[in-house]
């Protein structure tokens, strides 16, 4: 028995070691005084960030990456949450049939979504633009906030609402009062996840970008080309941008109700998947 | 007795789709009463509650508060308020927000200013006694401290009737205890129409005026504590509530409300519920009306099939030529011993014969 | 509260367009250009099974859909099985460090794909970070060249980029298990094995079904990782033979009829699982 729990903590440690190698390296690399990429690193240093950030295509793909980014979240946040209440809310043959289809999307490979908006565009004369971006990101993204926003308002305890009216709340004080600050946290976690979902983006995106350059595609750029050790740099930035949305809206989350048990998105993207 | 708080339900149904919750029922609450619905789990005990809470609507009748007929009034509206079984309480604010809660629901002109709502709020955290815990979340509270601060939430708009749904089921057993008392201590103090809704028979017994015992959509029967116990009106009431023995008898004889039947070869007088002479009965005898006799004494004798230990005294049930009885005794006896049991003339009720047995647990919804 | 009909309408009309004309209407035009013809570079629409047949009969075809397969089926199966192995621990043996370790899985799962795909290609290089440890441990003299460019490669980076997803989809199946099955189990006499086998794993089965065939699609249809860690023979996958029809030789009806061949395989494949894990008892025989 000790011998059998022992191996299986050895490979629990051996698949999260795997798991975060990569990510090490590319943070480690990223700092690296060295221009080889070969351990160890030779000194600390914010060279090839001073040098991504000197270079213009790097700052408009940052750019764009960004714009895509809030755009997705903002518009797969209202389509999503709002598609939700009513799955959640007012259960009809069509509502059941279009929430099976909002896991078409998460299940397709996205070089499939890819092409086929390929062939949309080709059909319909549609130049790639952001707006195309931004498209093939929010059909992605928006079963996710599906997904989550729709878990919170089928687990929370819907007898408090009941309770609200008894008290005298009106069908809308009790959607102001009652449900969404209830479902608000949950609503913003899945925002967060579709900037990151997006902010990270490429195998859609390649197919309806056009000339315009996100982060992912300049990496993608640099990867057809021998090894460049700024591109750890610019891997940095992919990782932390999305984090540090997810790390600000958990501490904004903790200090606004700390006690209520508001679900910290995390939590609930891990229920949620 | 207060004037207020009068519920008069009449003629109401209720159907979920395939399933009858409430069949047609009449149901008059006095005012000021402690009045428990009582039932095993879907009898429909927790639908009609709703019906007076507004939460559900009945497909026929009407319900009346105090003469006034308020059946299709929302929630809102209704001069009510509810305790919840799983306190329903808002996790996203405090003790005394929850409370305060139904103050500020109002028209914006009709809301106490906020002094009186925090005069209002610290009154009814005496009353439940959680003073110090006005400034907690709910997820930091015990079963116990929750389900009080939504007996608080409730009554804060002085409802004319306060509805309880099982609000006790969820709670250990010594906090129920304890919480039990606490109800009828805060309704002593308000003089408000309480509605409770239980499946316990001990909950329903031990603190109501008066109890309505519901089976499968139906009222069974409504009467005080005493009364159902005493004198259960039907077979499946006499079933439900307390312990009993139950035996095939024929009826010889009925009038004046008594009926002469004969159990096996021993003939005895038992109250009518409704027998016709000549026909099948059965006949309930509470574990209490039996003794335990000498064999030469004894006019019936039987095997111990189980002992149980109650505190007070023991159960215990004995497989006769008659069927199995149980009876109460002091000292405990062994499975397998042999006993006499002697039997009163006067004792038992004797009910019409059914084939099957009303259940005892409930397979509908309510 | 209860919505009402025409405000549920309201609410669901942004996702229904979403979902018509972002997903169901281009994959009904990528189908139409399936039947259609090329003319001097031009699109021309008709129908034609000239794709199909082309898709079908080339030889060149055969050997993009073993490759494909020899990198998404050791991919998915690691993946799942990797998963199941974190999955397990987090559910039932972690105590302390099970909030680390799933805070941990979580950060991983937000990663960036690229940064894995990238970070792998300076780890296993011939001059990479693997090579100049092996070298200097004197594990080996000359670099070790199997570890870039090869479906070895391209199967351990996507099942690295994997494992977080399928850890989570698990993890949620077997945190729903009632902790006190397996002590049953156990108490009635199986082994720890059988228990597994018979008690924890068809429990998870639709997890493990559904992780399974997800990372199989997923893999089957990348067409960045098998190019920059493949090499040239590794990296001819139907994933990124259609990205190259679609995105660059501009052959869309060839293009979209390997993406419609390329799904009547994973409906095989689909079914053969399907079989296969009912055959071993991890999934019911019948669907209820």
């Amino acid at each position: 028995m000790i011998g059998r729990s022992r191996l299986l903590t050895a490979a629990v440690i051996a698949l999260v070691a795997f798991i975060w190698l990569p990510l090490v390296v590319v943070l480690v690399f990223a700092f690296n005084g060295g221009s080889n990429l070969s351990w160890p690193p030779h000194g600390v240093s914010l060279r090839w960030f001073r040098l991504i950030f000197g270079d213009e295509a790097f700052r408009s793909g940052l750019k764009a990456s960004a714009v895509a980014a809030f755009s997705t979240a903002l518009a797969a946040g209202a389509v999503g949450t709002a598609a939700a209440f009513a799955f959640a809310r007012r259960p009809s043959r069509l509502a059941s049939m279009l929430e099976s289809g909002s896991r078409i999307p998460v299940m397709l490979p996205p070089l499939f979504i890819g092409i086929a908006l390929v062939a949309a565009m080709k059909t319909f004369a549609i130049d790639p633009s952001m707006w195309t971006i931004v498209a093939g990101h929010v059909i992605v993204t928006t079963p996710f906030v599906i997904l989550i926003v729709g878990a919170r308002l089928r687990n929370y305890d819907v007898t408090v609402e009941q309770a609200a009216r008894d008290l005298g709340a009106t069908p809308h004080t009790v959607l102001r009062r009652i449900t969404f600050p209830l479902v608000a946290p949950s609503i913003l976690g899945a925002m967060v996840v579709a900037f990151a979902i997006s902010f990270d983006e490429v195998l859609i995106t390649n197919f309806t970008s056009g000339t315009t350059q996100t982060l992912p595609l300049f990496v993608l750029s640099r990867l057809h080309r021998t090894i460049d050790p700024s591109v750890n740099a610019v891997a940095t930035i992919l990782l932390l941008v999305p984090w540090l949305a997810v790390a600000i809206t958990l501490i904004w989350q903790r200090t606004r109700a700390s006690r209520s048990a508001a679900a910290a998105p995390a939590e609930e993207l891990a229920r949620a998947a | 007795m207060s004037t207020t708080g009068a519920v008069s339900i009449r003629g109401v149904s209720k159907r979920f789709g395939s399933t009858l919750a409430l069949q047609i029922l009449d149901l008059e609450i006095p005012p000021g009463s402690f009045f428990s619905l009582l039932g095993p789990s879907g009898c429909g005990k927790t639908t009609l509650l709703k019906i007076v809470a507004g939460l559900e609507r009945p497909d026929t009748g009407t319900v009346s508060a105090d003469g006034h007929e308020i059946t299709g009034r929302p929630p809102e509206r209704r001069p009510f308020n509810m305790v919840f079984q799983n306190y329903a309480l808002f996790p996203h604010m405090t003790v005394a927000d929850n409370i305060g809660f139904g103050l500020t629901t109002g028209a914006r002109r009709e809301r106490p200013p906020d002094r009186e709502r925090r005069d209002r709020v610290g009154e009814m955290l005496r009353l439940v006694r959680l003073e110090s815990l006005s400034g907690r979340y709910p997820s930091e509270l015990s079963g116990g401290q929750a389900q009080r601060v939504a007996v608080a939430r409730a009554l804060i708009n002085r409802p004319s009737v306060l509805l309880l749904d099982e609000p006790l089921s969820a709670l250990d057993r010594n906090v129920r205890f304890a919480l039990r008392e606490e109800l009828l201590r805060i309704h002593q103090e308000l003089a408000t129409t309480f509605l409770f809704v239980t499946h316990d028979q001990d909950e329903a017994l031990s603190i109501s005026q008066l109890v309505g015992v519901m089976n499968e959509g139906r009222l069974e029967q409504v009467a005080d504590p005493q009364a159902i116990y005493r004198f259960p009106a039907t077979l499946f009431t006499a079933r439900f509530i307390g312990a009993g023995s139950f035996f095939t008898a024929d009826v010889r004889a009925c009038g004046d409300g008594r009926a002469d039947v004969d159990v096996g070869e021993r003939r005895f007088s038992a109250s009518d519920a409704g027998v016709a002479a000549g026909g099948k009965a059965q006949v309930m005898l509470r574990p209490e009306e039996l003794e335990t006799a000498p064999a030469d004494q004894a006019t019936l004798s039987g095997v111990v099939d189980t002992c149980s230990f109650f505190g007070a005294h023991f159960e215990i049930s004995v497989q006769t030529p008659l069927g199995p009885c149980r009876l109460h005794v002091r000292e405990p006896r062994a499975p397998g011993d042999s006993l006499g049991i002697r039997w009163p003339d006067r004792a038992g009720i004797a009910y019409p014969w059914e084939e099957t047995p009303s259940s005892m647990d409930g397979r509908t919804q309510g | 509260m209860g919505v009402s009909r025409r405000l549920a309408a309201l609410l669901l009309t942004p996702f229904g367009a979403l979902l018509t004309f972002g997903v169901v209407v281009p994959a009904a035009m990528l189908f139409a250009f399936s039947f259609f013809h090329l003319s001097l570079l031009e699109l021309v629409p008709g129908f034609t099974w000239d794709n199909y047949r082309a898709v079908v009969t080339t030889p060149l075809y055969r050997t993009y859909a073993v490759n494909t397969f020899l990198i998404a089926a050791p991919t998915a199966l690691f993946s799942v099985i990797g998963g199941f192995v974190l999955a397990y621990f987090l559910a039932f043996r972690a105590r302390r460090s099970r909030r680390f370790l799933l805070i941990a899985i979580v950060i991983a799962f937000m990663g960036s794909y690229l940064a894995v795909v990238y970070s792998w290609r300076t780890l296993s290089g011939e001059s990479g970070i693997i090579n100049s440890l092996l070298q200097a441990a004197h594990v080996t003299n000359a670099p070790v060249g199997f570890l870039l460019f090869s479906r070895i490669a391209v199967v351990i980076a996507e099942v690295n980029f994997f494992l977080p997803l399928t850890t989570l989809v698990i993890f949620s199946s077997l945190s729903s298990i009632p902790s006190g099955l397996e002590s049953a189990s156990r108490d009635l006499g199986a082994s720890a094995w059988t228990t597994l086998r018979r008690i924890t794993l068809p429990l998870a089965g639709n997890a493990l079904f559904g992780a399974t065939l997800f990372v199989f699609f997923l893999s089957a249809g990348d067409y960045i990782t098998p190019v920059f860690l493949g090499g040239i023979g590794s990296s001819a996958t139907f994933g990124t033979l259609i990205a190259d029809q679609l995105g660059t030789t501009l052959n869309y009806p060839l293009g979209a009829a390997t993406a419609f061949v390329m799904f009547a395989l994973f409906a095989v494949v689909v079914v053969v699982l399907r079989t296969g894990m009912r055959t071993g008892g991890l999934l019911p025989r019948h669907t209820r």
